[in-house]
């Protein structure tokens, strides 16, 4: 990657159309990604029919930026009206709305979206210099590793994330169970459809996620303690008021999320939802100030926020040089690239450096005008939340049937979410955590469809999960976080055991 | 709803032997290997059922459940407006082909929002905005094939 190629990258970007171009694209990203209900996808679905009048860098511009906005704008309607926009937005959904219940609203979206930009941007450099580095980490990755990363995620999920490690491991489990209804990954036999074609096709996880987080948060509303008046969202100071204090207290977990979340969003599938989670789980875990977490600290936020912004541009990688997309949304943008005669491969770092280092420019161009958007997004949602709960729910319902809707174009979407929000609603009142149900059915097929394969490729032997040196690692860090709340229950019956031998020393 | 712990761990462990009952006696094994179809869906049940026993006997071991705080108590009013606000999920669910989207939107919504305290001439006309908005947004700009209904051929 020479300068001189960098250079005309940037001579291609700063050009007035493709500005422009990242501009309106970003905006527009921005604001569906920040409404319930719309998704990413639908986003880009419909900005592609845009792309055909644009020029090939234009078009790419277009893609990039709506697609990294509207994945970032999820954070927001997630701290504010507990609805994630992404599974990885669930992985601190939770601590950014308590933040929000405290007045802390402004602090939470400010330490989210600077985060996020960041990330971002640390993402994109990692993608500019070492690409080429990272696809062929990425391409050591076998079966066995997949599995050991996913196992390694739904665990951090299950046992670290949450308080109650046994109901948090039930979660997950829950999660796996769920995300098994359809047809089997290996043989193809369908289970637990009970002969429904719907069944059958499994249960799509944006319903899913749209009634645990929105229906569900309204039964809580609905059904919570009246003499609670529930106020509108307060709004104390603003986005960046207290933010370089907190940056700096928490640098470490700024580079350390965005180091995670670039090296296993390269990963293929679920990376950056992946990372998004390990990420929340390392903050509580080396944190100075563990009990906080859960009750609306910013700590978590930005260590999984650095995580799944970096992982964005870092997913990219699979599709630029492999031409294999990690999931719908690459797959669509590596469309658009064939359509406009940039074919992405290993060969497209080599044969056209010019054009790879302006997508990367897209993205640092898009990364930082995340904050400035993204400041207006929350002012924005400032007004629509002055709007009384009892007319803002049901009008978000109706955002939430319809989006459920179209995922499939059916009903069925609908049922899935009305019966997940009730079932989350159940859970929920009886300490189960929500958000690790929605990673174990986003990352419970990628688990088992590994696990077969390596089955297969091993021929059933063990000692096969840790024969490659990644594996190995992957899977002694896994039995760690087992060994660990293990380890704290036998230190707690140890203490209590000698507590009651010598009382009072 | 709140049920107390050892209830669930119950209920956990009936769904884990329901579920793994089901797996092993339906699913068909793969010849040649241990692992089918079945495998899965039997680990997911031993943890469930693992996952259950321990929380009930946590629960015995204790006394009490770990999160007992002061139960809330919804009332009546609280309870039937959750019921028709689930109900009118369903309704959209059954009846939307037949009725369209926007006339059964706006009926439900306008519903839900007098449930939860507007006025109903406030419930209305923003059910009506945000059916009718919504319905081009998705319908005209998204191409999502929403239900006309009865309104076919008027809009």
């Amino acid at each position: 990657m020479s300068l001189a190629s960098i250079l005309d990258a940037g001579l291609m970007v700063l050009q007035p159309e493709v500005l422009i171009v990242i501009l309106v694209s970003s905006a527009f990203g921005l604001m569906v990604g920040a409404i319930p209900g719309l998704t990413a996808t639908m986003a880009i679905a419909l900005v592609v029919p845009a792309t055909f009048f644009m020029s090939p860098l234009s078009a790419v511009a277009a893609i990039v930026a709506t697609s990294a906005m509207a994945i970032s704008a999820g954070d927001i309607p997630g701290a504010l009206l507990r609805i994630p926009g992404t599974p990885a937005s669930a992985a601190y959904t939770d601590e950014a709305f308590a933040m929000t219940r405290k007045g802390l609203a402004n602090q939470a979206l400010g330490a989210s979206l600077f985060c996020a930009a960041s990330g971002g941007l640390a993402g994109s450099v990692l993608l500019l210099i070492a690409g080429p580095i990272l696809s062929r980490w990425a391409l050591q990755f076998s079966a066995f590793e997949f599995f050991w990363l996913a196992l390694l995620g739904l665990s951090t999920a299950a046992l670290i994330s949450s308080g109650d490690s046994i109901k948090g491991a039930m979660s997950v489990t829950i999660g796996i169970g769920i995300s098994m209804v359809g047809l089997d990954v290996m043989s193809g036999h369908p289970r637990f459809a009970f002969g429904s074609p719907e069944l059958m096709g499994g249960v799509s996880f944006i319903p899913a996620m749209i009634g645990m987080f929105a229906l569900s948060q309204m039964l809580h509303e609905i059904l919570g303690d009246k003499t609670v008046k529930t106020a509108p969202v307060s709004f104390t100071g603003h986005p960046f008021q207290g933010l370089f204090a907190n940056l700096r207290r928490y640098k470490i977990n700024m580079l350390r999320g965005a180091s995670l979340g670039a090296v296993i969003g390269a990963l293929p599938g679920a990376g950056g939802d992946i990372a998004a989670w390990i990420a929340y789980g390392m903050a509580r875990r080396f944190s100075k100030t563990p009990e906080k977490f859960g009750t609306g600290h910013v700590e978590g936020i930005v260590e999984a926020g650095s995580a799944n912004n970096s992982g964005l541009s870092s997913a990219w990688i699979p599709g630029l040089f492999f031409g294999v997309p990690g999931d719908a949304i690459t797959a669509i943008a590596i469309g658009v690239l064939f359509m406009k005669g940039l074919t992405p491969g290993p060969h497209l770092f080599r044969d056209q450096p010019t054009m790879f280092a302006a997508i990367v420019l897209i993205f640092f161009v898009a990364n930082i005008l995340l904050i400035p958007l993204g400041f207006l997004t929350i002012g924005l949602f400032r007004y629509i939340l002055r709007i009384p709960r009892r007319v803002i729910s049901p009008i978000i319902l109706v955002f939430c049937i319809v989006g459920s809707f179209a995922i499939e174009n059916s009903t069925y979407g609908v049922t899935v979410m009305l019966v997940m929000g009730i079932v989350a609603y159940i859970l929920e009142n009886n300490g189960f955590p929500i958000a690790p149900i929605i990673l174990g059915l986003v990352i419970g097929p990628i688990l088992e469809r590994n696990f077969m394969m390596s089955v297969m490729i091993s021929d059933g032997s063990v000692v096969a999960f840790f024969e490659r040196p990644i594996s190995l690692v992957l899977g002694i860090i896994t039995l760690a976080v087992w060994g660990l709340p293990l380890l704290r229950w036998f230190w707690s019956l140890q203490k209590r055991s000698s507590e009651t031998a010598h009382p009072g020393t | 709803m709140k049920i107390s712990d050892k209830l669930l761990g119950v209920f956990f462990l009936c769904l884990a032997l329901a579920i793994g009952g089901y797996a092993l006696t339906t699913f068909p094994s793969v010849p040649g290997t241990d692992f089918g179809p079945s495998f899965f869906p039997v680990i997911v049940a031993l943890l469930l059922g693992a996952g259950g026993i321990a929380i009930a006997a946590r629960s015995f071991a204790a006394g009490k459940d770990m999160d007992e705080n002061a139960p809330v108590r919804p009332d009546l009013w609280q309870y039937t407006t959750a019921g028709f606000t689930l109900l009118s999920v369903l309704v959209v669910i059954l009846l939307l082909k037949r009725v369209g989207y926007i006339p059964l939107l706006t009926v439900t919504t306008t519903i839900v929002m007098m449930l939860m305290g507007s006025r109903w001439t406030t419930s209305l006309l923003l059910s009506l905005a945000t059916a009718v908005g919504s319905f081009y947004l998705f319908s005209r700009v998204f191409g999502v094939p929403l239900p006309e209904g009865v309104l076919a051929g008027v809009i």
